[in-house]
Order: C-alpha cells, then sequence, then structure tokens
C-alpha cells in the first residue's frame, strides 16, 4: 500500500514538472491547416499528387524556422462531394482549424462552400472552375492560387485570334471539368469574335471516339479544342487523324502530363497544349516571375518522389499550402488579432488573404483583392506549348 | 452513306467488345444466378495484365490469383480438416496451379514479352482471377436470394477496381494492336484491330456454341442452369459448375479487355461502362439466351455510335434507357401468363 501510494506520489510530482517545463517555454502560435482532398475515387489522379505535395510542404514547414508552428489536419473526401462536406465540417467544428484547403474537384468545392460561409472559414480551392471562387462577393471566403478553366478558355481564344482562326470545334468531357470549361467557351467566344463549331461530349471511358470526330471534320473547323483528361484527350485526337482531319488541334491543361506524351510517342507534334508553368519549368526565361519558387518546388518534389513527378496538380498543392502560411505570416505581423479567438483569427485570416499582393508561387505572382479571388495571372500562369519530338515546347509569343 | 458506314462499322466494333462481356454475364447468371456487376473489371484485370507485360513487368494480375488462390486453399483446407487424404489433394492441387501461372509468366517474360505468348499467358491468369472470385465471394452465400448475390457483386467490383487503382495507379497505358495494317473498304478504314475483335467474337460465340451442345462439361454447365437441384440429384457438383463458369466468363471478359486496349488504352476505369453495356445487351436476353444477348449488344454498339455522332452529350442515357422498353416488353407478356 504505501509503495503504491509513493508510486503515485511520484507520479504526480513528475506531472506537475513536466506542465511546468510546458509553461516555462513561450507558447509559439499555433496555425492549425484543414485538408480534405480527393486521394481515392474518380478524382484520385489528380488528388494524390496534390496530397503529396502538402504533405512534403507539412514536412518542409515542420523543420523550418518559423514564428509559429502549423499543424495540418487531413481528410480523403474519395473524390465524394457528400464526404468532402462532412469532412470540412469536422475540420471546422471538432479540429477548429483556421483555413481549410479543399477540395480537388469542382462538385466537392461547390459543396463546402455553405459550410465555409456559415462557419466564417476562410479556404483554398484547387478545383479547376471558375465558379467555385466566382463571384467573389458570393464566395467570400473561397480563394484560388491557380489558373481557372475560364482562363484556360481565354487563353485558347488568345491563341485563336493570334492565330486568326475563325472556326472553333470543341470536345468536352462529360463530367463537372467539362460542363464549366464549355459554359466558359460559350460566354467568352461571342465577344473574342470566334465562331463555334460543333460542340461534341466525350466520357474518359468511352470505347468509340470516331462518331464525334467524323461530325467535327464533317464542320471543316480551323481549329479544334480539346478539353479532357487522358486518355480521352488523347484518343479523341488519335479518332480526328484517322477520320482525315489534319489542322491545328489544342489541347487543354488536361492533357499536361507526361502519360499524354507517353502514350502519342511521336504522332502528336504539332499539337498545341496549355499548360502550367511547372511542365515547362526549365524553358521558362529566368526573369520569369516566382521562377526561384517554381525551382525550389521542383528540386524538392522530385529529390523526394522522384525526377520528372512534379506536375501541374503537385503544384497547386504546394502553393495553397504556402499562401495560407503567408497570409498567417502577415495576421501575426499585424499584431492586431486575439489568436486565442478562434472567430476572429479566421477572419484575419480571410482579410489577409483577401490584401495579399505580389507574392511568389509556382504560377507567377499571387495576389488577391476584393473582387478577385483567383489570384494569378493567365499570360503567366498559363504557357502555351508546341509538342515537338515528344515533349512540351514553350511557344514565344 | 460514308458517314453511316464509319459510324456502322464502328458501332459493330464496340458491339462485338460489349458481346464478349454479355457472353460472360449471361454464363455467369444461366449457372449461378448472380447478374454479375463486377464483369467489367475483368476486361480491364485482362487489358492491364497484357499493358504489364508489354512493359515487360511481373503483372500485379500473378500476385493478385497467387494471394487469393492461397486463401481458397486455407478454406478448402478447413473445410478438410478431418480428411488427410483430401488436405494431401488440395495442398497438391494448389502447388500444381500456383506452378503452372508462375512457370506461364517467367516463361513470357523469358520470350521478352512475345505478343502471342503474353495474349495466352494474361488470358490465363485473368481466367484464373474467376474461380477464385467465386469461391471467395460466391460459394459463401450460394443459397442466397439473387438480391444479395447482385450486392455481393457490387463489393466485389468496389474490392476489384480498388485493388487495381493500387497496384497499377491511375495512369492510362498504351497497349500495342496486333497488328498496324488494315484496308480500305471504299470510304471506310477498318484496321486489323477493329477486324480481330470481331473475328475473336465470332469465334468464342462458335466455340461456346460447341462447347454447350458437344462437351460433357458444357452439358453439365447447361443442365445446372436449366435445373440446378436436378443436376445436382444427377450428380453434377454445382460447386464446380460455378468455377467453371466463373473461369469462362472471366476468359471472355478479360479477352475483350485485351482486343479493346490497343483502341482505348488500358486503364482502371475501363471495366465499368463496357461492363454496364454489355449488361444492356445481355438484358435483350433476359441475361439467360445467348444469340438474343448478342443481337442486343449489336444494337447497343451500334445505337451507341449513331447516338454519339448526332447527339454527343446524351449518348450513355440513349443507350442505357433503352434498357426499359426491354424490360417491359420481356416482362409484360410473363406477368399475364402468371395471372391466368
Amino acid at each position: 500500500m504505501t509503495t503504491r501510494s509513493l508510486i503515485s506520489c511520484l507520479g504526480l510530482l513528475a506531472c506537475g514538472l513536466l506542465s511546468l517545463a510546458a509553461h516555462a517555454q513561450p507558447a509559439k502560435p499555433e496555425l492549425r491547416l484543414g485538408v480534405v482532398l480527393a486521394a481515392s475515387g474518380g478524382a484520385s489522379s489528380i488528388g494524390l499528387p496534390e496530397r503529396s505535395a502538402v504533405a512534403l510542404a507539412e514536412e518542409k514547414l515542420g523543420k523550418a524556422d518559423l514564428p509559429f508552428t502549423v499543424k495540418f489536419v487531413s481528410y480523403d473526401d474519395a473524390s465524394d462531394p457528400t464526404k468532402s462536406t462532412n469532412a470540412v465540417r469536422r475540420l471546422v467544428e471538432e479540429d477548429k482549424v483556421h483555413l481549410v484547403i479543399c477540395c480537388t474537384t469542382t462538385p466537392s468545392s461547390l459543396a463546402v462552400l455553405e459550410t465555409l460561409t456559415t462557419t466564417r472559414t476562410p479556404s483554398i480551392t484547387l478545383a479547376a472552375a471558375a465558379s467555385s471562387v466566382e463571384p467573389a462577393d458570393q464566395r467570400k471566403y473561397v480563394f484560388k492560387a491557380s489558373a481557372t478553366d475560364r482562363m484556360m478558355i481565354e487563353r485558347l481564344l488568345d491563341e485563336v485570334r493570334h492565330r486568326k482562326a475563325k472556326k472553333v470545334a470543341s470536345i468536352f468531357a462529360d463530367d463537372s471539368y467539362g460542363e464549366s470549361g464549355l459554359n466558359a467557351l460559350k460566354a467568352s467566344a461571342p465577344g473574342a469574335g470566334v465562331e463555334l463549331g460543333p460542340v461534341e461530349r466525350v466520357a474518359r471511358t468511352d470505347t468509340n471516339f470516331t462518331p464525334q470526330a467524323l461530325r467535327i471534320r464533317q464542320s471543316n473547323p480551323d481549329v479544334v479544342y480539346v478539353h479532357t483528361y487522358t486518355p480521352a484527350s488523347y484518343l479523341m485526337q488519335e479518332a480526328l487523324r484517322r477520320v482525315g482531319y489534319t489542322g491545328l488541334v489544342i489541347q487543354s491543361q488536361g492533357s499536361a502530363s507526361a502519360a499524354f506524351l507517353s502514350l502519342g510517342n511521336a504522332g502528336l507534334d504539332g499539337t498545341l497544349v496549355i499548360v502550367a508553368p511547372v511542365v515547362v519549368q526549365s524553358q521558362l526565361p529566368a526573369n520569369t516571375p516566382g521562377r526561384a519558387a517554381l525551382d525550389e518546388f521542383v528540386k524538392t518534389y522530385e529529390g523526394k518522389y522522384g525526377a520528372g513527378k512534379a506536375d501541374n496538380y503537385s503544384a497547386m498543392g504546394w502553393d495553397a499550402a504556402h499562401v495560407a502560411v503567408l497570409a498567417f505570416k502577415s495576421v501575426l505581423e499585424q499584431k492586431k488579432t486575439n489568436l486565442a479567438d478562434l472567430g476572429a483569427t479566421r477572419e484575419a485570416l480571410r482579410e489577409a488573404m483577401e490584401s495579399m499582393k505580389g507574392q511568389v508561387s509556382t504560377s507567377g505572382l499571387v495576389g488577391f483583392s476584393p473582387t478577385d479571388h483567383v489570384g494569378v495571372d493567365r499570360k503567366v500562369a498559363l504557357p502555351m506549348s508546341e509538342i515537338r519530338g515528344g515533349r512540351f515546347v514553350l511557344t514565344t509569343h | 452513306m460514308d458517314t453511316f458506314l464509319f459510324l456502322l462499322t464502328d458501332g459493330i466494333t464496340s458491339g462485338a467488345v460489349y458481346g464478349l462481356v454479355a457472353l460472360s454475364l449471361v454464363i455467369v447468371h444461366t449457372v449461378t444466378r448472380v447478374a454479375n456487376i463486377a464483369q467489367g473489371e475483368y476486361v480491364m484485370f485482362g487489358a492491364m495484365t497484357l499493358a504489364s507485360f508489354m512493359e515487360h513487368a511481373v503483372p500485379a494480375t500473378l500476385g493478385l490469383v497467387l494471394g487469393g488462390g492461397l486463401l481458397c486453399a486455407l478454406f478448402e483446407a478447413w473445410d478438410a480438416r478431418r480428411a488427410p487424404r483430401r488436405l494431401l489433394r488440395i495442398a497438391l492441387t494448389s502447388a500444381i496451379a500456383a506452378a503452372v501461372l508462375c512457370g506461364a509468366v517467367w516463361l513470357t517474360l523469358a520470350s521478352q514479352s512475345h505478343y502471342v505468348l503474353s495474349l495466352a499467358c494474361s488470358l490465363l491468369l485473368v481466367s484464373a482471377l474467376g474461380p477464385v472470385v467465386y469461391r471467395l465471394t460466391v460459394q459463401p452465400g450460394l443459397n442466397s436470394s439473387a438480391v444479395v448475390l447482385v450486392i455481393i457483386s457490387v463489393g466485389v467490383q468496389m474490392v476489384l477496381h480498388g485493388l487495381a487503382l493500387i497496384l497499377w495507379g491511375a495512369q492510362p497505358r498504351p497497349v500495342p494492336p496486333v497488328s498496324t495494317a488494315g484496308f480500305q473498304a471504299g470510304a471506310v478504314f477498318l484496321s486489323a484491330q477493329s477486324l480481330c475483335i470481331l473475328a475473336v467474337s465470332a469465334l468464342v460465340m462458335a466455340g461456346l456454341f460447341v462447347f454447350f451442345e458437344f462437351t460433357q462439361v458444357g452439358k453439365a454447365l447447361r443442365a445446372t442452369a436449366m435445373n440446378r437441384r436436378g443436376a445436382q440429384l444427377c450428380g453434377i457438383s454445382v460447386k464446380r459448375a460455378g468455377l467453371a463458369s466463373f473461369a469462362l466468363a472471366a476468359c471472355f471478359s478479360g479477352a475483350s479487355g485485351m482486343l479493346v486496349a490497343p483502341l482505348v488504352t488500358a486503364n482502371v476505369d475501363m471495366g465499368f461502362l463496357i461492363g454496364l453495356k454489355g449488361f444492356v445487351g445481355a438484358t435483350f436476353g433476359g441475361l439467360a439466351t445467348y444469340p438474343l444477348s448478342i443481337a442486343g449488344v449489336a444494337i447497343v454498339g451500334s445505337l451507341d455510335s449513331f447516338a454519339a455522332y448526332s447527339l454527343s452529350a446524351y449518348r450513355d442515357a440513349i443507350v442505357f434507357a433503352l434498357i426499359l422498353p426491354v424490360l417491359l416488353l420481356r416482362n409484360g407478356p410473363r406477368h399475364q401468363r402468371s395471372d391466368r
């Protein structure tokens, strides 16, 4: 009996000492970042590189000498909007995060919108659709530090006008990526003086691409724009060749991957592909804004995951984590916010995001405003490349 | 007219691909009562296995079959734990099966992935997957209702798809065609691959007819399909019939995957939609009659092609809407009969 009470006394003493030691060190403020990405399910090929990049950012930030600590809480939404909403609610209410990085897909990003708005939690989305962040007055708490599909369409129209082409036929994926891109094209084409030819839809899992290709060839377009992912984007182009279309094909960012090149071998030469800076990193002029940040990202990421692995998606994940950290830094520097107050910190973070200007990222300079929640410029964030000899070559103009 | 021919040839080609899946569905359904939602995944496994061989890699299917086979052997051994001779036989057959599979893979890789050898070996591996799935998922619930069996097959589909995603990743892989040759028939260019798909489908259908009409195993399968209890009383093992039907079905679906892979690349998502379209075709025959199912897939393939040409946004909706009138027509008269 006496031994046992002695042990418990000692235990209590040890606990007291430990807590004293913890109190003796001035506690650093903590930034809690929630992450909801599609690590499994249909969008996992996009979600996995995003998650790897966020994990790498976590590792780097853990080692960095910062005036605050960063805690990441990650959930997988399995590409399912319902699961994304549940995960975000859990992050906001139970994990008490300050900012959420969510989500990989457009449907998920739209589904979590209400939770974010009602709980006043700022977020950074990785989804392609402009509708996930625009209009900014209805998406007060959502930001995006990478190019949207609307910017991609504008980049396409820039190119079409530059080539003095008139008629554009197009093929869109029959999911949210395609739907959103198609709406953007329909909205922007008339203003750009571009005539829209047939608009066709394909699925990633289709087995026959000839019918759509036939219809497009019969309309004699100057340019064919393909807005879907591999392998459908490649198979569509192959079908166009088969039915005898020889004109220019422009591919969306969905094809800006090594997988696309490896499918086509040399048969894709002359195709234009809208890419991300990371895809043509080594070819970018040294004075490109953000080049140093891009180089550092590629070096770090490929150092960990292997050469040639850095892509558009991983770059987006990396940027999202860094933009969040930058915003928290500026909140701390202003010293106005009581960090113990969760709601006030979230609001301060949102304001810090909205007033962010000229910060470097892998796709050029990032800056937001109350009317613009897409941080990047399309001229820098969406370089145009041409496939030559089985690689993406930056085109200059 | 040229457009029509183009669409028709492509429609028939896809129809032939769906056709092999429809045949698999009919075999499985008649013998085991399983409306196999997971059938499309064997298509994907066929394509991915072939793609692995083309990359001179050991296909992950081998590990899957060996692992699953080991589980099956353990289950069997547990059932036979009091009969040492049966135990010995189980150990022996398992070892032989594993050795044959490993040997086939080794031989294929040793031949620098010779195309024909790769096809044969992939077919062998995928066919072996069928009985493994049957033993692990269908046999334990052999007397469950048809609905339970369908739900089990949905689970199997999810597991197989998930496993493939882990084993191969989401990246699509190119697969070379049987031959790059082809010939110009009027305005339409017919590739050797399309002709090959048609030829193999026709061959499989003819082979199946011969198998069911003239071989003992085929007759046993047919007997099981007609009346399970009766067949059992005649000494036909329902379990063996189930294993054989799953093996055959996996083989046909796998073949369809290997044939279609050069046209659409091998990727882990390819199976489900092909499986569903095969399903729509097979409903024409009520998942029970072969000739009607073949007619069904020909209609599905052509409709697919023409719908994609004229209204590409709704092509899948149009194809799947086809199932409604078919179900109504098939079920209408039978209801009347049962009322009387």
